[in-house]
């Protein structure tokens, strides 16, 4: 955790002033920096693509699973940022480009066959943890997967009312952005899914120290 | 009115260092470590 720098600064602040542990206080720190640092360089990354309605769909429906499921993580905050506007915006680019209307039956289709390569990818590896946060309890493992089960669930059900309800075909594509978020998440909970980002994550260090 | 305002961003501070303790994972794909005290 960073000894130095604005972060800690402020934590030590707080905790002088209102009593809390600092290292607590800098750990949530640390998480609404990385958020804030994460939308925001996927809002430019995608406004300039002018996709940012496709990326935050896919984006948000990845981020709340994400929170009860886990999957693999960049090793720096910068990097996440910078994987996450990538990955997003370039899925918001492909549905607004290429999304062809499709009915409610193919639609259903679709979504029956991503629900059940979920609900696999869930069985086996949910919670998918990482090294700064291992899962050890057996308790928050099963009401993690529970959770992560429900939501996809109750989220397969909603998307598949929107879609039937929808008007037009910009909300239809907003759907399938998200069903994009999706897919993207649950491979980020598979062993390939690690890789990739490990990949992405090592690829970006060597950039960032000039190999 | 600042020692209430700093108070409230402590608590909502606390509060979701414990909702992400309680979680798998944060909501993007950087995850920090964990402190100490939560260690077990």
């Amino acid at each position: 955790m960073e000894k130095k720098g604005i972060l800690s600064k402020l934590a030590r602040f707080l905790a002088h002033e209102t009593g809390k542990d600092q290292e607590v206080l800098l750990y949530a720190l640390l998480l609404v920096k990385t958020s804030i640092l994460s939308y925001t360089l996927l809002f430019l990354f995608s406004w300039v693509l002018g996709v940012w309605q496709w990326a935050f769909a896919a984006a948000l429906t990845a981020a709340i699973f994400r929170v009860f499921s886990g999957g693999a993580h960049a090793s720096h905050p910068i990097r996440c940022s910078i994987i996450g506007a990538t990955v997003f915006t370039t899925v918001g680019a492909l549905v607004a480009t290429f999304y062809i209307p499709v009915g409610n039956y193919q639609f259903g289709m679709i979504l029956l066959v991503v629900f059940v390569i979920s609900s696999v990818i869930f069985y086996i590896y949910v919670p998918a943890d990482t090294p700064g946060k291992p899962i050890t309890s057996q308790v928050q493992r099963t009401y993690l997967r529970i959770i992560s089960y429900s939501l996809l669930v109750v989220w397969s059900a909603a998307v598949y009312f929107l879609f039937i309800s929808a008007r037009d075909v910009f909300a239809e594509s907003l759907i399938i952005a998200s069903l994009g978020g999706l897919c993207w998440q649950v491979f980020t909970l598979t062993p390939p899914g690690y890789l990739v980002f490990d990949r992405f994550d090592t690829f970006l260090k060597l950039l960032w120290k000039g190999g | 009115m600042r020692k209430i305002f700093v108070s409230l961003l402590a608590s909502i501070l606390t509060v979701l260092a414990f909702a992400n303790i309680a979680a798998a994972s944060g909501n993007c794909g950087y995850q920090p470590e964990i402190p100490s005290r939560f260690k077990s």
